[in-house]
């Protein structure tokens, strides 16, 4: 992994289209700003791995209780 | 053509059926290619995968959330080559927990489908609609 020193205010420029500056750094957190074409996808990665893991567990069903879920909705 | 499952047995397909999942689906990045099979007399559907015993519980969404909106990304309209939107079918990944007055649907993170070329992608919406939307006794189904 590329590893480099940035301070607030400062940027880095990926390819020719993205740059991602560095606004402010405050008690341990950074506030990122992120220009990027519309076509790339920035995506916090909690998020990613949130939706993997419902996935996983959504896959992970086993048998149903067809009866109760059809109970369940019974009105 | 004939796949064999561990949930539904040995089933019969039509390739012209196969949907394709370029980027497989998050966590199983390897799945690309799914089939839809419905769940007689429930809301459900599954989505089997073609290549390898995998399946995954979904549903349409707007059935326990039927204020559901969602625009679709100009990138996800020209990957899926989406021209209509007559086209699109939309289905949510629903999560069915021992207790199942905890069943929920992942409204955040909806799946999407070209039903002409049979292009699909679940892509990730911004954070108005959460991961875990439980839907026990919220709407008709």
């Amino acid at each position: 992994m590329l590893v480099l020193k940035r301070k607030a205010g400062e940027s880095l420029v990926i390819a020719d289209n993205i740059e991602i500056k560095i606004i402010e750094v405050v008690d341990g957190r950074v506030k990122i700003g992120i220009e990027a074409p519309k076509s790339v996808s920035v995506m916090r990665k909690e998020v990613i791995e949130e939706i993997s893991s419902e996935n996983k567990e959504a896959s992970a069903t086993k048998t149903i209780d067809k009866e109760s879920l059809k109970k369940l909705f019974k009105k | 053509m004939k796949i064999s499952t561990e949930y539904f047995g040995d089933i019969e397909i039509n390739e012209s059926d196969i949907i394709n999942f370029e980027h497989g689906l998050l966590g199983f990045e390897s799945c690309k290619r799914f089939v839809i099979i419905s769940e007689p007399e429930l809301f459900l559907e599954y989505l089997q995968c073609v290549d390898e015993d995998f399946s995954i519980p979904v549903m349409n969404p707007f059935l326990v959330k039927s204020d559901y909106e969602l625009e679709l990304p100009e990138k996800i309209l020209s990957d899926l080559e989406i021209k209509e939107e007559k086209d699109v079918l939309i289905r949510t990944v629903v999560v069915i927990p021992e207790d199942i007055t905890q069943i929920r649907t992942n409204l955040q993170s909806p799946i999407v489908i070209n039903t002409h070329n049979k292009n699909a992608r679940q892509i990730i919406l911004d954070d108005s609609y959460p991961i875990r939307y439980c839907f026990y006794q919220k709407e008709e189904v």
